[in-house]
């Protein structure tokens, strides 16, 4: 039994955590907005250039090799950044997906990523919405025959629609010829349970590092800003306000990095492990979002302070990968079967 | 990151299992808070220490196994598992057992650490006074220096465990003309002393499971002054660090809660459904046990690995407590029309040990350091927010 992560997984963060501070900064993603529809080529040549976004991809195709365990540190300094560009749902959804599959397409692809050939996007099992549709040359989705295939964006029907959060470039798509068959549906049923699992995995762990913005946000505000003589954060109803926060926080990270660990695995109660993970970390993002435009006060409501980017961003992340309804029911499905262990010593085995 | 447990650990698990099937008592003992059940605790403490069972995370010179924290967590999980008996010396095992070992002399570790270990000792806490309770640099309990004695005058109140407790650690002011936290000495008080005073306490369920403790002149050895004279908030903030932190509630104990709370759902399901909100209750009151399991897990092998417990222990605090009452009150709800019968009507037995759990529940936001005062510490010393 070992909980924690090595000082390799914890240095690969840091040196993440820099590069993203330095580069993706909110007048960066505030010009992308203004330069509406068109993505960050430009970031998403640096990212690949420095391995990242093939970095979960096995070594033998030329990636690094990085487990859902080695990435989910990562995928929260994306959040933390509201990073725009795909660059987690590749490594954690799309990847792991392809690496599920037999037969030379899915490697194909694969190479194609490591090469920076093209990108490849997903469409949601929920709404058929597709993420960066315009900047994919493919689109992997379940058709209405159940068999998940991969289509060619060229030709396809793609019409943008608007998010509230304008970080957010996501397309209904309709593809012109029918997708390529990566595999029959007698897979279905695991395939996409997987992928639902995959992005409600990547959703919370970016939402751990949200919450951590939106708290340090709040933090260094309430320093600075002084009323009655005094920085309002010397009050205690604002450092109870942000002390919650901190709270939900540190409870909801173990739960995301045990999901890790049991995607990994291929743990038994994965799926549960997943649900457990995306509610705890979005809720803490959830109240982070509220208690820091509190303690902001007049100034968090404005568009020109930065903290609404981070707050749309939470939304988006909790809605997306399976909203809390759909997390919460698969729970109790399992919690009150006959057959469910819990308890004292129930945890680990 | 490996969230198996090793084969020595599940050896372990085994063991203790095997132990405790043997030796829990079939009967539910009296609560430790009445004479009879003090009494009857005390020896269960004697049954664990035979076992070697007693403090597993203590060195083998005191009596303990020398185990890690990982198997400590075992342990718990097998102990709350198997409804073994609560711990009476909770006080001492815990909370002075680790001070002592940090803090005390040679002769101090050997004088306390086995008797603590065998039950022969049991501890209570002198904290609080009457104008110092969250506010706990107000103490003015005086232990004043003469010879080889300190002699102490003043009272504590909110004592833990003191009414038939053996003996009583806190604070005690031993420079006079000091203020807050300075001139503070940490010192251990036997009870039987001449000039102690115990006058109990009733708590909500109506036993004395606290005390006020008077001291009128008491003369108490100079060596049972626990660190340096003047340092006394010192070694507190290090006993108060393992209360909130990992020692003083493991997640067995809510998770065994959480596991009967499930337990009740299930068995009500019709009448529970009525409320909407129960069946949300009930997932979010396994989930949040879980979520406690994890991060101790988590901080115990971040310890184990040679890092330190920091001011994120005070989250802790704030979570359990608020679980635990969550979770109690979620119970009430479910019982629904004869929440508050505690006898004289069918499944009456299983209400009363729920409403049993519900008043106790009410302390843990007060205890150990009230939840706003933890509030203040997580947003001060981890936020690094403005005092």
């Amino acid at each position: 039994m070992d909980f924690t992560f090595t000082e390799e997984q914890l240095l690969f963060r840091d040196s993440t955590r820099n590069l993203l501070t330095a580069e993706v900064t909110p007048s960066r993603l505030r010009k992308q907005w203004k330069s509406h529809g068109i993505a960050d080529t430009d970031l998403w040549e640096k990212m690949l250039d420095l391995g990242i976004i093939s970095s979960t991809i096995p070594e033998e195709l030329g990636g690094s090799g990085l487990n859902s365990v080695d990435f989910v540190l990562l995928a929260e300094e994306c959040g933390y950044v509201a990073l725009a560009e795909p660059v987690v749902y590749t490594a954690l959804v799309v990847v792991p997906l392809l690496c599920e599959l037999e037969g030379d397409f899915p490697r194909e692809l694969l190479s194609g990523l490591v090469k920076g050939d093209y990108r490849i996007s997903v469409a949601c099992p929920f709404t058929g919405l597709v993420e960066d549709a315009d900047t994919s040359a493919f689109v992997l989705k379940f058709n209405s025959n159940k068999d998940l295939v991969a289509c060619s964006v060229t030709g396809a029907e793609l019409s943008p629609i608007r998010s509230i959060d304008p970080g957010r470039r996501v397309f209904s798509f309709k593809e012109c010829e029918p997708g390529k068959v990566l595999m029959k549906n007698e897979r279905f049923e695991c395939l996409h349970e997987l992928l639902i699992n995959l992005m409600a995995f990547a959703n919370a762990a970016q939402s751990l590092g949200l919450s951590q913005r939106m708290l340090d946000l709040a933090v260094s505000y309430t320093k600075d800003r002084y009323q009655f003589n005094k920085p309002i954060g010397s009050f205690q109803a604002v450092k109870h306000l942000l002390a919650n926060v901190a709270i939900k926080l540190e409870f909801a990270k173990p739960s995301v990095y045990r999901a890790a660990h049991s995607l990994l695995h291929y743990a038994p109660k994965r799926s549960l492990h997943v649900s457990h993970a995306k509610i705890a970390a979005c809720e803490a993002a959830s109240l982070a979002a509220k208690n820091s435009l509190q303690a902001h006060g007049a100034m968090g409501y404005t568009w020109e302070y930065d903290l609404h980017i981070f707050i749309k961003r939470s939304l988006v992340l909790s809605s997306t990968g399976g909203d809390l309804g759909f997390h919460k029911a698969r729970l109790l499905d399992s919690l009150f079967s006959d057959d469910y262990q819990l308890g004292p010593a129930a945890t680990f085995s | 990151m490996d969230l198996s447990f090793s084969k020595a650990e599940l050896e372990f698990r085994k063991e203790i299992r095997s132990w405790l099937r043997e030796n829990v008592p079939d009967e539910q003992l009296e609560s430790f808070d009445t004479q009879v059940g003090f009494q009857q605790h005390r020896d269960w403490e004697k049954t664990l220490h035979a076992g070697n069972w007693g403090m597993v995370t203590w060195p083998k010179e005191y009596g303990g196994r020398g185990c890690s924290l990982i198997e400590w967590l075992i342990f718990e999980e097998e102990y709350y598992r198997a409804k073994a008996p609560l711990r009476v010396n909770q006080n001492g095992l815990f909370l002075l057992g680790p001070t002592l070992m940090e803090f005390g002399s040679k002769e101090q570790k050997e004088r306390f650490l086995p008797k603590m270990a065998l039950g022969e000792e049991i501890w209570a806490q002198g904290w609080s006074e009457p104008n110092a309770g969250s506010d706990m640099a107000a103490i003015r309990t005086k232990a004043i220096r003469k010879g080889e004695k300190y002699v102490v005058t003043g009272q504590k109140i909110w004592s833990t465990r003191a009414v038939w407790a053996d003996w009583i650690f806190g604070m005690f002011r031993t420079d006079p003309k000091s203020e807050r936290h300075h001139g503070l000495s940490f010192i251990l008080v036997p009870l039987n002393s001449k000039g102690v005073t115990i006058r109990p306490i009733a708590q909500l369920n109506g036993l004395t499971g606290f005390a006020e403790v008077f001291f009128d002149e008491v003369e108490v050895p100079a060596d049972c002054l626990l660190g340096e004279e003047g340092d006394g908030w010192k070694v507190a903030m290090a006993t108060a660090g393992f209360e909130r932190g990992l020692m003083l509630r493991s997640p067995a104990r809510f998770q065994e809660t959480a596991r009967l709370l499930v337990d009740l759902y299930k068995e009500n399901k019709q009448q529970a459904d009525n409320d909407p909100s129960i069946r949300e209750a009930v997932l979010r009151a396994y989930l949040d046990a879980e979520s406690y399991c994890l991060l101790t897990y988590q901080t115990a092998s971040r310890l184990v690995n040679g890092g330190h417990i920091g001011p994120e222990s005070s989250t802790n605090k704030v979570f359990w407590s608020e679980l635990d009452q969550s979770m109690h009150s979620t119970a009430l709800s479910i019982i629904g029309a004869r929440a508050d019968l505690m006898s004289g009507i069918t499944g009456a037995d299983l209400t009363a040990d729920w409403l049993e759990g519900w008043l106790f529940a009410q302390s843990g936001p007060i205890y150990a350091g009230t939840n706003e005062v933890q509030r203040n510490i997580i947003s001060e010393r981890m936020l690094g927010m403005p005092r």
